[in-house]
């Protein structure tokens, strides 16, 4: 994806008190914004249907009161057929930039681990800076509209319940994934034992005639194979997504591949087979949503756009496993809600009541910017 | 007298990610590596460079066509032909 930003960014930390502590040099990772953007103005219906977007063009604008260099909200342009169109986010997008840019400060004396604190972005102009600017090679975006299918969602709806408690936005895409595709994810966890499996999420867009509202069916998963795994970490190699192009040809369902699923086997966890007293239980890491940092990778690396999602089947004190779902959101990876669609397989390991979700501990407390 | 035919000193492609959602045209010249070629697709797609532990992030071009993945030291004019389709695939690990 091709961004063109003129400027560079720096980060100045200051106390609960408003006292000065630092400055740091700010690395946005802008293709997450832009996706997010880009999925924004099609489901407003201000774009047509892409699943990816054309060149993005970044543009600070400056604070009301304090003026350039401060920066308080950013503009993503999109070239488009019709036209440019301009979608405009809080600068707050960047607090996974703030947050890697504050850890040399968090050393226990300017600043300990919890503190609160404010930040101020600042911008300054530079010359030829684009992401996405490859040496001797002149990237084309190829723009195929892939008008999703209408569908009605009433349907869908009536056969599905809400999973994902706390991680629920209703702003998020309305993602549906059937138990079958689900029971299938957690027995190929169940199979690999004290190893982790992992796998490829198929699925096809449609939106409902009547409410414009723009959904996304998982369809099926595809094991992946001819990959490397232990009981910490699975490998997906050229093999393996050879393996994943080949199955999704056979199928010829017309289905894409929309996000992927693997598992944390029992032995990952920090507590692993503990009971937790009572009082702890709300705080114990073993019962909250978990997404390493070589997970924020891979899904970085493979699934950047916006409606990619992962799927993590984790084994935990529970006998049953726990399903959770990850997606973008403006400032990383995150936990989010999605649709079980039709009766749970019987006797299957992710029958029974839903699992409530829960607040995640991967996002660590960041003041707000003054 | 011998009939020669001029060919072009690029030749143009079409490369996309794994997902298929994000697809670019491009041309390269026929003595690069591919090695030089997914180096600059790498950054040309905004694909990290590096992975989450600070090693150098390694990708494998796929040739739909024939099946396979190319080695890093094979020339565009030796292993791909006009028009031909290439795939990023990274070697990514989850955990």
């Amino acid at each position: 994806m091709r961004v063109r930003d003129g400027y560079h960014y720096r980060v100045d930390f200051l106390d609960a008190k408003g006292r000065p502590f630092g400055t740091g040099r700010l690395r946005p990772d802008w293709v997450p914004v832009v996706e997010c953007a880009h999925l924004s103005a099609i489901r407003e219906g201000r774009l047509p249907f892409t699943v990816a977007p054309g060149p993005a063009v970044i543009e600070p604008l400056w604070d009301a009161s304090r003026g350039p260099p401060y920066v308080s909200r950013v503009e993503v342009s999109f070239a488009h057929p019709e036209g440019e169109l301009a979608y405009q986010v809080p600068v707050h997008v960047l607090r996974e930039a703030v947050q890697d840019a504050l850890a040399p400060f968090v050393d226990g004396v300017r600043l300990k681990l919890g503190d609160p604190f404010h930040y101020w972005v600042t911008a300054y102009p530079v010359s030829g800076a684009t992401t996405g600017s490859a040496d001797g090679l002149a990237l084309e975006t190829v723009a195929e509209a892939h008008p999703p299918a209408l569908q009605p969602m009433a349907g869908l709806l009536a056969a599905a319940e809400r999973h994902g408690g706390v991680s629920w936005h209703d702003t998020d895409l309305p993602i549906f994934i059937p138990e079958r595709v689900l029971e299938e994810a957690v027995a190929a966890a169940t199979d690999a034992g004290e190893r982790e499996a992992a796998g490829v999420l198929l699925g096809r867009f449609a939106r409902d005639p009547e409410a414009g509202t723009v959904y996304l069916n998982v369809t099926a998963q595809v094991p992946a194979r001819e990959a490397v795994a232990d009981e910490a970490s699975f490998t997906f190699t050229g093999s393996t997504w050879a393996a994943v192009s080949a199955a999704l040809a056979l199928r010829g369902a017309g289905e894409r591949i929309v996000g992927w699923h693997h598992s944390h086997p029992r032995s990952v966890w920090p507590c692993a087979g503990c009971e937790c007293p009572p009082e702890r239980r709300p705080t114990c890491p073993s019962r909250h949503p978990f997404f390493s940092p070589k997970d924020v990778h891979l899904h970085r690396t493979v699934f950047q756009s916006a409606f990619n999602v992962a799927l993590v089947v984790s084994f935990q004190a529970d006998p049953r496993p726990r399903l959770d779902l990850f997606g973008w959101r403006w400032h990383g990876v995150a936990p989010r809600g999605f649709y079980r669609v039709g009766p749970p397989v019987p006797g299957s390991a992710s029958a029974g009541p839903l699992e409530p979700g829960a607040e995640s501990t991967a996002d660590p407390s960041l003041g707000g910017q003054s | 007298m011998t009939n020669v035919t001029a060919i072009h000193p690029r030749l143009r492609l079409k490369a996309r990610d794994l997902t298929g959602q994000h697809q670019y045209r491009f041309t390269a010249p026929r003595d690069a590596s591919m090695r030089e070629v997914v180096g600059s697709l790498v950054q040309g797609m905004g694909l990290p460079e590096r992975d989450s532990s600070g090693e150098p992030q390694i990708f494998h071009l796929y040739l739909d066509r024939q099946g396979r993945h190319l080695r890093p030291d094979e020339s565009v004019g030796e292993a791909l032909r006009d028009e031909d389709e290439l795939t990023v695939h990274p070697d990514v690990q989850a955990g």
